[in-house]
């Protein structure tokens, strides 16, 4: 495991207030370079700019009709 | 002489007294309110009122849903000194409305984050056809408890396979619907982005009637999709002709052993499919799931992971904490990888309707067991047991889960996958009836003392 995981783990964790001692640090740190491993083909995807995330927020419905009012 | 619905419920709670000391699938019972429960279903068809196919029989639900009285666990010791559920789960209430009757609460892994269901503070639930061996999981308690006979159908959830994964290694029938089929209302949340809740069964009547009777729309619940009700159970007699059915390669046999593959053999001969088919972009969405799950888990549970760290489940404790300080980045990622990987899938149903594969690489495997090796690659075994089911579920179409037992699998069961387009369940359990009635597609009771 890399020493940079562990200082992210640590400094991270530190500044969320999750309290980790040296050994749980070190278990999540290995994790953590276990996902990154396992994802590295996903980061390396290039993702158009249309590609969006896959849900969008919407305010509201889309009306089917606009509603018939003058001011 | 004629037996009561309430006799039948007596014997039931016998059998659960006799067995689940082995087994350890239930958490709570809640026999009293299936006394009640029996009594009212004996009046309603005393009084001549037409029931539902369900009005009478038993089940259980995972404890993460909301039973009225009960603490809802999660699978947790962190929750049990919560007040009790003040109602219902939705699917629980329209159970009780089709006439079925609420047996107990079912081991889980601890807040659903596991395939294995060895919990360390209520006890690994056993595989009833081999008691050294896992139950699968997260939802352990409903697979194992109709494995063996004690109840005759259950509810759980799928976030990543925790309801194929048990229906799997213990040989029931499981559904785990499309996403956003069914209401989420009144159950404790994994994650929110994938969370489906279905059944398992020990047969296909059941687990299309069961199905059928918790469909519904659901305002109140954002999650819930659905705005009617797809009646599946009167579908079955349409069998399989004129659907074209493939089997799914690449990854997806890359990742199953021996048993895995003969299952899928025995399976394909029934329904004469023959040509393989490439899911798409497997691997990739099996990294997504992995991320959208432990970041949504993770920062679920942030909070108590401040404060109590020590008292979650030693096995996924470090996972969460992993999860909750994974980079934004590679959620971010996965959530635009999502938008892409539905294309694709959607695309791959305009060519055909049903996909079947294994549902896990191996059988049940031994409490406790570490490492899985599977074609040359060394995995944790308990985050392995989900690899097959975690791309399809990140799609969130809909599966049912065949139970198999392979030749070579010395007695153990392993199911294949029936997967079909999002929103065409009837077409998945119309393919699980013809493989009930071919007899390749069976739950076999344990012997068990």
């Amino acid at each position: 495991m890399t020493v940079s995981m562990k200082n992210y783990v640590s400094v991270v964790s530190e500044t969320i207030d999750l309290q980790l001692d040296a050994s749980q640090i070190e278990r999540v740190a290995m994790h953590l370079e276990r996902t990154k491993l396992m994802c590295k083909e996903l980061m390396d995807l290039d993702f158009s700019p249309e590609c969006e995330l896959v849900e969008i927020y919407v305010p509201a419905p889309y009306p089917v009709q606009l509603p018939n009012r003058t001011l | 002489m004629k037996h009561t619905i309430r006799d039948r419920i007596e014997q039931q709670i016998l059998t659960i007294e006799r067995l689940d000391p082995a087994v350890n699938a239930f958490t709570f019972r809640s026999f009293e309110r299936a006394r009640l429960e029996a009594d009212r279903a004996d009046a309603l068809i005393n009084s001549g009122v037409p029931n539902s196919p369900l009005c009478g029989v038993g089940y259980g639900v995972k404890n993460l849903f909301d039973v009225q009285g009960v603490t809802t666990l999660a699978g947790s010791k962190i929750l049990a000194q919560s007040p009790p559920a003040s109602s219902d789960a939705v699917l629980v209430e329209r159970l009780h409305l089709a006439g079925a009757i609420m047996l107990g609460c079912l081991n889980m892994d601890e807040f659903a984050y596991g395939f294995t269901t060895e919990n360390s503070h209520f006890g690994p639930t056993r595989n009833p056809h081999r008691l050294s061996c896992i139950a699968g999981g997260s939802s352990g308690g409903s697979g194992a408890s109709v494995a063996a006979g004690m109840l005759p159908f259950s509810l759980g959830s799928d976030t990543n396979g925790s309801i194929r994964v048990p229906a799997s290694l213990c040989g029931v029938w499981g559904i785990k619907p499309t996403f956003g089929r069914l209401s989420r209302r009144g159950t404790y949340p994994f994650v929110n982005s994938i969370d489906h809740l279905g059944v398992l069964a020990n047969s296909v009547e059941l687990l299309s009637a069961s199905y059928d009777a918790i469909q519904g729309p659901d305002p109140l619940d954002p999650g819930c999709a659905a705005e009617s009700i797809h009646e599946t159970f009167t579908s079955h007699k349409l069998g399989i002709e004129g659907l074209r059915i493939g089997i799914l390669g690449g990854y997806f046999s890359d990742h199953a052993l021996v048993d895995a593959h003969s299952s899928v053999e025995m399976v394909a001969k029934v329904l004469g499919a023959c040509q393989t088919v490439t899911w798409p972009d497997a691997t990739l969405a099996r990294a997504a799931a992995f991320v959208t799950t432990a970041s949504e888990g993770g920062i679920l549970h942030l909070e108590e992971l401040k404060r109590q760290a020590d008292e979650f489940e030693p096995l996924s404790v470090d996972r969460f904490l992993a999860g909750a300080l994974q980079p934004v980045e590679w959620y971010l990622k996965a959530q635009r990888f999502r938008r892409l990987y539905r294309q694709k899938v959607n695309d791959l149903f305009k060519d055909w309707d049903i996909l079947i594969c294994p549902a896990t690489p191996v059988p049940a495997i031994e409490i406790g067991t570490e490492w899985l090796e599977i074609n040359g690659h060394k995995l944790p075994a308990r985050a392995a047991m989900g690899i097959l089911t975690q791309p399809i579920s990140y799609a969130g179409c809909p599966v049912v889960a065949a139970p198999v037992w392979p030749d070579s699998g010395e007695g153990l069961p392993l199911g294949v996958q029936i997967i079909a387009a999002p929103w065409r369940e009837d077409l998945a359990l119309r393919v699980a009836h013809v493989l009930q009635v071919s007899g390749v597609c069976r739950v076999k009771l344990p012997v068990l003392n």
